[in-house]
């Protein structure tokens, strides 16, 4: 396919901008590295999609329903994927055979929010789950030694969870509180948008224990936190959605770091284009670099993290799954059509690798690094 | 800013939605969204408000002298509320969408039965502050909904007609409630500042569109939620997988014997959102994709046609084979043209939705 490179670009590396080049293709690729994400056809079939960076499929594996979240066990060859909210099921996938190994539910009068993280010996799951009867977020814990037996469950410390990490220190969960009451007797509607109470809750792995959290200011507090991710050093990025009007201007992406919220803002045109949405949003493998989906806007959006600078975005239709590649500055998209592209802000280059199409990607990409 | 530096990269992506040669322009979405605000909304919701009322005054009648006849035409003013929010149901967006929603009017299907346990305990505990006036607007949808007072008002004829019953001031309370809730729907609509105006001004962005396409959009989206509700719903629910799995008892409104009714209100609006002047016939007209609106008229001719073949009632059709076919037929013309309308005729309209771009994903 023609690539079409005009006002390159970023400028972020001097010089960098006259030694931009396309990759080479096919890429010549030295870390093998896997990514999964969920595909749905128009005829309604599902399924989770395990492809090499040369664009060879390695495993489709058919769900029941919509997926969303991918969470690799970087312990062992296994993944879980799990349903779109307000869906109950959960698959464990094996990677090397492309097998389903096994499915679970969420408990009785839960249902999942679509995420997951496995504690760093493996040995539990844990899950962001709405207790929807009492109007709470929890998170569940599963044995996955034990076929992933559910063994217990802490509070989430707010409504409507979704994303849910392990930090770098093993100890401690962090899952973003988009604070918003839903049930499923009423679908996907917002039930308490003017007293919704968003929030970052860090919680003690190991006995649920609320360690810190982090509250946005009183006037913004329609913004839903919905996903985030993790940078080496332990800051966590957060991508949100905000509820209020459609004139607000407020900051869509930002930075917990050291205690204190960092907004990443871009210029007003951008912002607009937005549209007061953000989906998946990660960090590249140095953590320099920070990407945002905007699948409104048709678009993603990077910014350079140490100085918060907006870098730029790369139009994409339906532009949503991102995931790092391992070299720093570069990372894989995904967006409507099948394929993915990689982008590499240091000088520009990016190409868009075409694979057996299966209809549209999913809200996200998850790299499995190079344990496969 | 000089720092800044769109990455304008146009890889070939685009190719799924490639320009079809449509004409339409900014001004055609303004005209379509705005006209049908006029001319098929904002009456629905009046009409709507105006039978409420009309069922509150019946039911006062009832409970201050309560007879055979009166309850009859109690009833017969439920059916008549229950028709018109019917016609207004398939608005999916504006201020009914506002809380807990459509459900505050209309709480159905209660799939757990929740609402009907509620509503069980408080017409057992008689509680007279639950029918202060006010009182039911801060109580669970369940309690305050039309589908409770066709409970109260279906069952229990001799308690009804009993003088002072509570459950007849029970009802009473749930037509005032309902009364004052869709007159502020109706408010909401047409007050300054109301969402009326909100569409209107789209062009040029408010608290509650970014553009006029967006207003656009929200017909098209009310149209397809509405055949879907209708499918999945309305039919699919009662009818269960065979005739010996029906549950009629799962059928919209069988208490007053309206299912079928309610689905004929449905389509009579979508018929007015598709024939109204500037309404989506013109839409497509404007597009010089009249073929899809001849589609649209095509199916939704089907639709009545099967929808009103019905010999018997709704609830024993899902268990007769005969009829029982007649509405497998229907439900798969309803999700024919809902998918029609989804990926057609939005498609042919630039107003399809990414498909990552729902809320909270």
């Amino acid at each position: 396919m023609a690539i079409r490179r005009r006002d390159l670009l970023l400028g972020v590396v001097a010089g960098a901008l006259g030694a931009a080049g396309t990759l080479a293709r096919p890429e010549a690729v030295s870390k093998p590295c896997l990514y999964a994400g969920c595909q749905s056809d128009s005829a309604g079939n599902h399924l989770m999609t395990l492809f090499e960076l040369s664009g060879a499929v390695r495993a489709r594996v058919p769900l029941p329903g919509r997926g969303h979240g991918i969470v690799f066990d970087t312990g062992s060859s296994r993944a879980v994927v799990l349903a779109r909210r307000p869906g109950r099921f959960a698959v464990v996938v094996d990677l090397v055979s492309g097998r389903t190994l096994q499915s679970f539910q969420s408990a009785n009068n839960r249902h999942f929010c679509g995420h997951g993280a496995f504690s760093a010996d493996g040995r539990y799951f844990y899950t962001t789950e709405n207790d929807y009867e009492a109007g709470r977020g929890t998170i569940a814990i599963r044995d996955a030694g034990e076929k992933f037996r559910w063994v217990e469950e802490f509070s989430s410390f707010g409504v409507g969870p979704h994303e849910i990490r392990l930090m770098p220190d093993g100890e401690t969960l962090v899952v973003a509180n988009g604070g918003i009451r839903t049930h499923p007797d009423t679908g996907r509607a917002k039930l308490n948008v003017d007293t919704m109470q968003p929030s970052l809750a860090f919680v003690d792995a190991r006995n649920g224990r609320l360690l810190s959290e982090a509250r946005l200011e009183p006037h913004l507090h329609k913004l839903s936190i919905r996903h985030l991710d993790l940078s080496k050093a332990g800051d966590t990025a957060v991508s949100m959605q905000y509820q209020g009007s459609k004139r607000d201007r407020v900051p869509l992406v930002a930075l917990w770091q050291r205690e204190q919220w960092v907004a990443l803002r871009a210029p007003a045109e951008v912002e607009r284009r937005m549209r007061q949405y953000t989906g998946s949003v990660v960090f590249d493998s140095s953590g320099q670099y920070l990407a945002a989906s905007c699948p409104r806007g048709d678009m993603v959006s990077f910014w350079e993290t140490r100085s918060g600078r907006h870098l730029g975005i790369f139009e994409m239709l339906d532009g949503s799954g991102i995931a790092a590649h391992p070299d720093a500055g570069n990372f894989i998209l995904t967006g409507r059509v099948g394929g993915y592209t990689r982008i590499d802000l240091k000088t520009g280059a990016r190409h868009h690798v075409q694979s057996p199409g299966f209809g549209s990607w999913d809200n996200h990409l998850t790299a499995a690094g190079n344990k496969v | 800013m000089s720092i800044y530096r769109p990455i304008v990269a146009a890889l070939l992506l685009g190719a799924s939605v490639a320009a079809s040669g449509t004409s339409i322009g900014n001004a055609d979405y303004a005209r379509f969204a705005g006209g049908l605000v006029d001319v098929v909304v904002v009456p629905a919701y009046r009409r709507h408000a105006d039978t409420v009322k009309q069922l509150a005054k019946g039911l006062e009648r009832l409970c201050a002298d309560p007879d055979a006849p009166r309850l009859m035409d109690a009833r017969e003013a439920f059916r008549r509320a229950m028709h018109d929010w019917q016609r207004a149901r398939p608005i999916t967006f504006g201020p009914i969408a506002v809380g807990s929603g459509p459900a505050r009017v209309q709480f159905w299907p209660d799939k757990r039965g929740t609402g009907a346990r509620q509503l069980r305990k408080a017409l057992a505990d008689e509680d007279p502050a639950l029918i202060e006036l006010g009182a039911l607007a801060t109580k669970s949808v369940a309690l305050g909904d039309l589908q409770a007072l066709e409970r109260v008002l279906f069952e229990d004829d001799a308690v009804l007609l009993q003088a002072g019953a509570y459950r007849c001031r029970y009802a009473m309370a749930i037509a005032n409630y309902q009364a004052a809730l869709a007159q502020s729907l109706v408010d909401a609509w047409i007050e300054e500042g109301g969402h009326a105006e909100m569409v209107k001004t789209a062009a040029i962005g408010n608290d509650d569109y970014f553009d006029e396409k967006q207003a656009a959009r929200e017909f098209l989206k009310s149209i397809t939620a509405t055949l879907t509700i209708i499918a999945d719903l309305k039919l699919s629910r009662p009818m269960g997988d065979s005739v010996e799995h029906a549950r009629p008892k799962r059928a919209e409104n069988w208490r007053s014997a309206q299912s079928m009714d309610n689905i004929i209100a449905n389509l009579q609006t979508l018929r007015e959102l598709v024939d109204a002047q500037e309404g989506l016939a013109d839409l497509l007209a404007r597009a010089k994709a009249e073929s899809l609106a001849e589609g649209i008229h095509r199916r939704l001719d089907e639709l009545e046609k099967l929808a009103r073949s019905l010999k018997s009632p709704f609830t024993e059709a899902v268990s007769d084979r005969t009829e029982r076919q007649r509405l497998i037929d229907l439900r798969v013309q309803v999700q024919e043209l809902a998918r029609f309308t989804d990926e057609v005729v939005m498609t042919e309209l630039k107003l399809s939705k990414g498909f990552n771009a729902t809320d909270g994903d």
